[in-house]
């Protein structure tokens, strides 16, 4: 059986005007060229490529933080949420793990003090964080912790999709393995479509049902993990996968 | 021709020793890894060995013996004559190891310039000499580019050639490619080994990255919380692990071998 | 978060507290009329008249008391207005950019590139000499320039943080992550800029009123007070002694404080 689509990405160039303070001056910068793919619900896609291929921009018309300048991104659920590479400069400083979590239900509004208390409880314990860290500082906690409660309020607003820029590149293995486990199990228990971007491929073999590889803003292979990953068809592809043995 | 002896090292505003230990030895012309999450003291250990530790901010006892002399009790003024001679150092990243407005090729000399007395033209000779043994193309241009232009793999080739233009016998490398893309760091790797090759340079990797201790060290250790948990062969280690800790490590590596399935 | 306090701190609160302290008790009690000109023309200090009198013959101290609060005041609405103006003007061109950035900061450049006290001169003589108000109001103009400066460098650096980002995705309104989410984390630059700003004040509203164009009688200010203390140096050295200690203990106080605040945000981050 065929799951439904969560997202398509149809054709899509996109990029940046670039350049200086007068009208003329101006050019525009195409970072992605003809990007087209879909993703399914409950499907994990990995998105690999090197830095400066336009993963982030990638992310960035996928969130509609930018539009793209031919073709269409058609969500079929609700907006994805995002959880980024760095937990530092995810969660404010200021307020505690549970503020920032119950943060989108504020803004959502809707929700009585109690409800939202409840929420973001089931949210913390969904997440594994530890009970005594719920009132912690960012500043507090360790990168790991981090990442959990930045997970826990993208899904606190109960999306479909979630985008994961780098989720676990900047923790140390063994949390590493423990975040991936988490984003595993909590794709089980909520039928979540994850697009996993990493640079690392053996991170992405070990997470993903497809991949996309990217290179200089164009998609040059993409299909079933273990298909792309034993037989490469590109050049380009088979290289990445050579250096990362 | 390293050799660390029961060094221990702590900071004063912590109750914990950074490093509460350790011993290990590098043989002449031998690849040594030194691996640990965050925290596990393994960067401390470089910067006593580097003679980098802020000494009034912290208490440490112990022996760092680099070919006979005593680096860790030695004073500034000696130190100073054994950095960048006797030990190159490479940091993780390369752009903000290196000085904006200068061309790279004085930067990579600038160690001449300091230790010896050779002229400006002897300078430049070696400069470009060990510009061309990292495998960079066209060294004369190379050479009068500014770090800016050149990219983060070329940069830390400049950095590499730079810590061993006064042939040190040692080089310690911290996270030199952990800022880097998976092809550049296969480069840099073989380009590493090359030169333990062929110029019988003793190495220190410190490094988190397990899978890129394993493609260059021929012997690793692995530390926690401030001490060495495991020592040994590098396929022994990975292949046996016998430390319950070090066999967590492994497992954590993502490897190609296995799936995670939930 | 834990926060230590530390010596500096201490300091400043001890000795800005004794300004402080006059201040309060002024406002309710003094020993003698401070207007009252009846007891004696430049008695030195003695136990009836703790700093003297002057060629008036009105209690220094009752006048120290008085003037210390109207000082007080005239620097906390000052900075007060520079602050909250120079904050909004900050956090509108830093968090946006473009061109309100370009039109607003220019218009800060040329406010900065005015002398700050012909400035307040023109503005006095604009709004009417003599109201009591006007050296307040002129002043504040004079200090929005440098916190919209300052300010706007903090939005500007903080307005790309993931949990920016993050709260847009969210649907968060632009006032949200203003002042929920960026704010905060400004407070940091933000207090030791008012203190710095609060002694500017100080001393900027003792020279206005040393020049005339300050306080007018029969109100007095700390500077308007040192100001007469002038003319009666010889007569009565006790007069300037009195009121300048009591501004320079405010100002260390305060300076301290200021000191303090910037150690203990580098130790926090």
């Amino acid at each position: 059986m065929v799951k439904p689509l969560v997202l398509e990405v149809q054709h899509v160039d996109a990029g940046y005007m670039e350049g200086g303070l007068l009208a003329g001056s101006k050019w525009f910068h195409q970072v992605l060229f003809d990007v087209d793919f879909t993703i399914r619900q409950g499907e994990i896609l990995g998105l690999a490529g090197e830095s400066g291929t336009g993963k982030s921009s990638l992310t960035r018309v996928i969130l509609g933080m930018v539009e793209p300048s031919k073709g269409k991104v058609i969500h079929h659920t609700q907006k994805p949420q995002i959880v980024f590479q760095d937990p530092y400069s995810s969660l404010n400083p200021v307020y505690s793990a549970a503020w920032s979590v119950e943060e989108p239900l504020r803004i959502l509004g809707g929700f009585s003090a109690s409800e939202r208390r409840r929420m973001v409880e089931e949210m913390l314990e969904m997440v594994e964080l530890p009970r005594d860290c719920w009132e912690a500082k960012p500043d507090e906690l360790s990168g790991g912790q981090r990442q959990r409660v930045s997970i826990a309020a993208a899904l606190i607003q109960k999306p479909r999709f979630l985008i994961l820029d780098e989720p676990v590149s900047a923790l140390d293995v063994t949390i590493q393995a423990q975040i991936l486990k988490l984003l595993l199990q909590l794709r089980r228990e909520l039928d979540l479509s994850y697009l996993f971007i990493s640079h690392d491929l053996n991170v992405i073999y070990q997470l993903c049902d497809r991949v996309l590889i990217m290179k200089a803003g164009r998609i040059v292979e993409q299909g079933d993990i273990e298909e792309v990953f034993n037989h490469p068809n590109e050049e380009y592809t088979r290289n990445l996968l050579a250096a990362a043995m | 021709m390293l050799e660390i002896r029961d060094l221990h090292v702590k900071f004063n505003n912590r109750d914990r020793e950074a490093v509460g230990g350790i011993s290990l030895t590098i043989h002449d012309g031998e690849i040594v890894g030194l691996g640990g999450i965050s925290g596990s003291g393994k960067t401390v250990t470089a910067m006593s060995i580097a003679g980098l530790l802020p000494r009034k901010q912290c208490t440490y006892s112990g022996d760092i013996l680099l070919n006979g002399q005593d680096l860790l009790h030695a004073k500034r003024s000696e130190l100073r004559k054994l950095h960048g001679k006797e030990i190159g150092v490479v940091f993780q990243e390369p752009m903000s190891a290196m000085d904006p407005l200068m061309c790279v090729g004085k930067q990579v000399e600038e160690v001449l310039l300091i230790h010896t007395k050779l002229s400006d033209t002897q300078r430049k000779e070696k400069a470009l000499e060990a510009m061309a043994s990292v495998d960079l193309h066209d060294v004369e241009h190379v050479y009068n580019s500014y770090p800016h232009e050149l990219s983060g793999g070329m940069l830390q080739r400049v950095m590499i050639a730079a810590a061993i233009v006064s042939e040190p016998s040692l080089l310690l490398l911290d996270e030199p490619t952990t800022a880097l893309d998976v092809t550049i760091q296969a480069q840099l790797l073989a380009l590493l080994k090359k030169l333990n090759r062929e110029r019988g340079m003793s190495m220190l990797l410190i490094s988190h990255n397990l899978n890129v201790m394993r493609k260059l060290c021929s012997r690793v250790a692995i530390m926690e919380r401030g001490v060495l948990v495991e020592v040994g062969d590098t396929e022994e280690i990975y292949e046996r692990p016998q430390h319950p800790y070090t066999k967590h490590l492994i497992e954590s590596i993502p490897t190609r071998d296995r799936r995670l399935s939930w | 978060m834990k926060r230590k306090m530390n010596g500096y701190l201490l300091a400043g609160i001890g000795i800005t507290g004794i300004v402080l302290l006059f201040a309060l008790i002024g406002i309710f009690w003094t020993p003698y009329l401070p207007t009252a000109m009846k007891y004696g023309r430049f008695q030195p200090p003695s136990l009836q008249h703790i700093f003297g009198t002057d060629n008036f013959g009105r209690d220094i101290f009752s006048r120290v008391l008085k003037g210390s609060g109207t000082t007080l005041a005239i620097a906390l609405s000052t900075v007060s207005i520079g602050a909250v103006i120079g904050t909004l003007v900050g956090a509108v061109t830093g968090y946006f950019g473009g061109r309100i950035d370009d039109v607003l900061m220019r218009l800060n450049d040329a406010l900065t590139a005015f002398p700050s006290f012909l400035l307040a001169l023109l503005i006095v003589s604009l709004v009417g000499p003599g109201k009591k108000y006007s050296v307040v109001l002129a002043l504040g103009l004079v200090f929005i320039p440098s916190f919209a400066r300052v300010m706007r460098t903090e939005f500007a650096s903080l307005r790309n943080r993931n949990y920016v980002t993050r709260a847009r995705l969210m649907g968060a309104k632009t006032g949200w992550i203003l002042f929920v989410h960026l704010l905060p984390n400004t407070i940091r630059v933000l207090l030791p800029a008012f203190t710095i700003g609060f002694n500017n004040a100080v001393l900027a509203e003792a020279s206005m009123s040393f020049l005339g164009i300050g306080v007018t009688p029969p109100d007095a200010s700390l500077g308007y007070m040192l100001s007469e203390a002038q003319g009666m140096l010889k007569a009565g050295p006790w007069y300037a002694v009195s009121t300048g200690c009591t501004i320079v203990l405010l100002i260390f106080g305060v300076g301290l404080i200021g000191e303090g605040l910037q150690i203990l945000s580098r130790e926090v981050s």
